[in-house]
């Protein structure tokens, strides 16, 4: 079985739950199920890339104790570093097989309405120097991959608002500056082979660095 | 640590364009870049999950770092992709693997690009005669190595003692293909078998290590089909 929209699988101790970096992993893969359709993020599972297809598979089970899965500790991170609350949370351990002594830590991200969202991830970067940095992302659950923003698009989301009639808005405000900037460019449309070449290359070594 | 990456390139004639190029949904060209025609799940293809945007002079759907796809108004298309293990390398992250390219993601990669081109040769304004694909690696290179090309085993390459590798003869090589457009529109499959036959050549490898294609044709061809099984 492959990882998928609504699956995401991890080893026992797949997040450093005491890092900042290791917080911020758990709360960006928990929100992005929340901002698509939920899913579930299964502890004790390791996984392999399949050499067939973009994806990663379950390799086999990797049971753990439950006192080895600090399902309070993992609840509580993600309803301090997920905004707004996900309604619906569930953190648990699922006794694998008798004697029940290892099992499967299980967080379950119900489908969230569309009016809660976006669900956004919150960190605090404490610098020792009576210094606090909030910083804040948004992610989205992509085919197998939770993917976040960058600052630009989450910018731009902000500003708009998620309002359908926003977006198209601002899809026709995007059209027009298009349209302004081509008839501004006219006079530089290539007319020759060696021209376009040329602006290819261009466009070429402009999106490498992308 | 700087990341390789592959850029593949369709473009026309100078002087032509794509009609309806500022449309979006149905039958427009940003449309085809929304929603390529898959061949299967979770493929090394051209979707992104994405929809497509206008930044500046061009549409783009991105997939993070991993595929970014621009569809400018003169018909020309760029598909970057991350040439290590998070795409055309998928399944190399092994020490022992880096630098690999995986042959299903290279050859699945160029037939969904091609086929993606053939669908928007019927929005240009007038019927282009040839189709140019420009190929291009930059920084082809993982740990100072130069990316390489291996067989492709149908048990996978973990199993394989000591395969042989065909390292890349340049790590910023480029290469040009020319195709009729009436070939790409009606044999898609064939066109991507020629580019796959440049691609190869980048490393020094003949179209006999391409996997995946027909078997008993004279002109060489993809198997299409065989590409949708795989699993």
């Amino acid at each position: 079985m492959a990882e998928n929209a609504v699956l995401e699988a991890k080893a026992a101790r797949a997040y450093d739950l005491d890092s900042a970096a290791g917080q911020y992993e758990l709360a960006k893969d928990v929100s992005a199920f929340a901002n698509s359709q939920g899913g579930h993020l299964i502890f004790g599972l390791i996984t392999e890339r399949s050499a067939s297809e973009q994806v990663d598979i379950i390799a086999r089970l990797e049971p753990m104790a439950m006192t080895d899965f600090p399902s309070r500790q993992i609840e509580g991170l993600i309803r301090e570093y997920v905004v707004p609350t996900i309604a619906g949370l569930s953190v648990q351990w699922i006794a694998h097989s008798p004697p029940n002594e290892l099992g499967l830590g299980i967080v379950t991200v119900p489908p969230q309405p569309d009016d809660a969202k976006p669900f956004l991830t919150a960190r605090v970067v404490d610098t020792h120097v009576r210094l606090k940095q909030i910083v804040f992302g948004y992610c989205r659950r992509i085919g197998a991959d939770s993917l976040p923003h960058d600052v630009h698009q989450l910018l731009k989301t902000m500003r708009q608002g998620m309002n359908s009639t926003a977006q198209r808005l601002s899809a026709i405000e995007a059209k027009l500056n298009a349209l302004l900037e081509s008839a501004a460019l006219t006079a530089e449309v290539p007319h020759s082979v060696a021209e376009a070449n040329a602006l290819l290359a261009d466009r070429i070594q402009r999106i490498m660095t992308e | 640590m700087s990341i390789p990456y592959y850029v593949i390139a369709g473009s026309v004639a100078p002087g032509n364009r794509l009609k309806g190029f500022y449309q979006e949904g149905g039958l427009s060209p940003a449309h085809l870049l929304d929603h390529p025609t898959p061949l299967r799940y979770a493929g090394f293809d051209v979707s992104t999950g994405d929809y497509a945007r206008l930044v500046g002079d061009h549409w783009q759907v991105r997939n993070g770092d991993r595929k970014v796809i621009q569809l400018y108004q003169d018909g020309d298309l760029l598909f970057r992709m991350r040439a290590d293990e998070d795409f055309l390398g998928w399944g190399g992250q092994n020490l022992s693997m880096r630098g690999w390219l995986n042959p299903v993601a290279v050859v699945e990669s160029h037939v969904s690009f091609v086929s993606l081109y053939a669908a928007l040769v019927p929005h240009f304004l007038r019927p282009p005669d040839q189709i140019r694909f420009t190929l291009r690696f930059e920084n082809g290179l993982i740990d100072g190595a130069r990316l390489a090309l291996t067989r492709y085993y149908t048990n996978g390459i973990r199993r394989v003692h000591a395969p042989t590798l065909y390292p890349i003869h340049d790590p910023n090589a480029s290469a040009v293909v020319e195709s009729h457009a009436a070939l790409l529109l009606a044999r898609p499959d064939r066109v991507a078998y020629q580019v796959l036959t440049r691609f190869y050549e980048l490393f020094d490898a003949g179209p006999d290590l391409i996997p995946f294609v027909v078997e008993g044709v004279t002109e060489g061809t993809m198997d299409i089909a065989a590409i949708a099984e795989l699993r």
